[in-house]
């Protein structure tokens, strides 16, 4: 499992890349970085709608209420203009620290 | 015999009782509740045993009061603090400005009656300006940009409006002119530049509960 604070500041990239391959709502972002992470990344549920608010009032993601297939309301998000300049920031500073963990390793254990 | 709705209902008394507020946060979180317990419910569990993991998995309603207030509070400081500090930066650039211009006109005078409107007007400019850059930088929201916008224009307007009049008035003071000219760009320079950092700026990261340790 990842460290509480290592969750915390890849939330924010989390859902805006999850959110460029389409609108979707906080169940299903939920369970896709389930999935994509192999359960190694847990979001106590209930606590990812405070943080979507959050970026909504960043102006970096857009709410919509409709109607899921059930039948039931729901509210789906998607990324504005806004919010996709602030990925493309937060990816270049995630790619960078990632290569740099990259090279230390490599020269270490190759 | 387990009924899930009314467990749903005393769950969201629950909630309300401790201050999530609804419609919109309760009712999305609710909607999160039943799309769990739909799932838990198709992989096997009982009606009960899927509310009660879906309910622990969404959390306490103190928790998510606290988070949801966090939010609140800091969207409600951030607005208050960059409101004050791009009226204060309008009001030094603008009161700044209009000590300074009327002194251009006269601007080969001596005396300390001339020079002193010309210091602290350039004081109140460079602070004012400064307090701007730096409040935007440490308070970023949003709503600012469109304030910041106007501050670019009306900025620009105040200093470019005497150096357009400077064309049509005859004996215009070349110094004063000058001076316009320079004021006029720094100061679009510099509210372009609040404009750019403000866009630029990401937030600090804020968690959602994780579960993880």
């Amino acid at each position: 499992m990842l460290t509480k604070e290592l969750v915390a500041a890849s939330t924010e990239p989390l859902i805006l890349s999850l959110l460029t391959k389409g609108e979707s709502y906080g169940y299903a972002l939920i369970q896709k970085v389930k999935q994509l992470s192999e359960d190694k990344i847990g979001w106590t549920d209930g606590m990812l709608y405070p943080v979507l608010h959050r970026m909504e009032c960043e102006g970096w993601i857009e709410s919509r209420w409709g109607q899921a297939e059930n039948g039931r309301k729901r509210k789906y998000y998607s990324i504005k203009k806004d919010g996709k300049k602030a990925l493309k920031d937060q990816r270049e500073q995630w790619i960078a620290v990632s290569v740099v963990f990259k090279r230390l390793w490599k020269e270490q254990y190759v | 015999m387990f009924n899930l709705e009314a467990a749903i209902l005393e769950w969201r008394r629950q909630m309300l009782s401790a201050g999530i507020k609804t419609p919109v946060p309760l009712d999305e979180l609710e909607n999160h509740l039943r799309d769990d317990v739909e799932q838990r419910i198709r992989s096997g569990f009982s009606e009960q045993q899927a509310f009660d993991a879906a309910v622990r998995q969404v959390g306490c309603a103190n928790g998510l009061k606290a988070e949801f207030q966090k939010i609140r509070a800091t969207a409600g400081r951030n607005q208050m603090i960059q409101t004050i500090v791009i009226l204060t930066a309008l009001f030094g650039t603008v009161f700044g400005g209009a000590m300074m211009l009327p002194v251009l006109g006269r601007w080969h005078q001596a005396g300390i009656l001339i020079w002193w409107p010309l210091v602290v007007g350039a004081v109140l400019v460079v602070v004012a300006g400064w307090g701007a850059l730096y409040g935007i930088r440490r308070h970023r929201v949003a709503q600012g940009k469109n304030l910041i916008s106007i501050g670019a224009i009306a900025a620009g307007a105040f200093y470019v409006v005497p150096l357009i009049q400077s064309f049509f008035v005859q004996k215009a003071d070349l110094a004063g002119w000058i001076f316009c000219a320079v004021l006029a760009v720094v100061s679009v320079s510099f509210y372009g530049t609040c404009l750019h950092f403000n866009r630029r700026l990401s937030s600090p990261p804020a968690a959602p509960g994780a579960n993880s340790s």
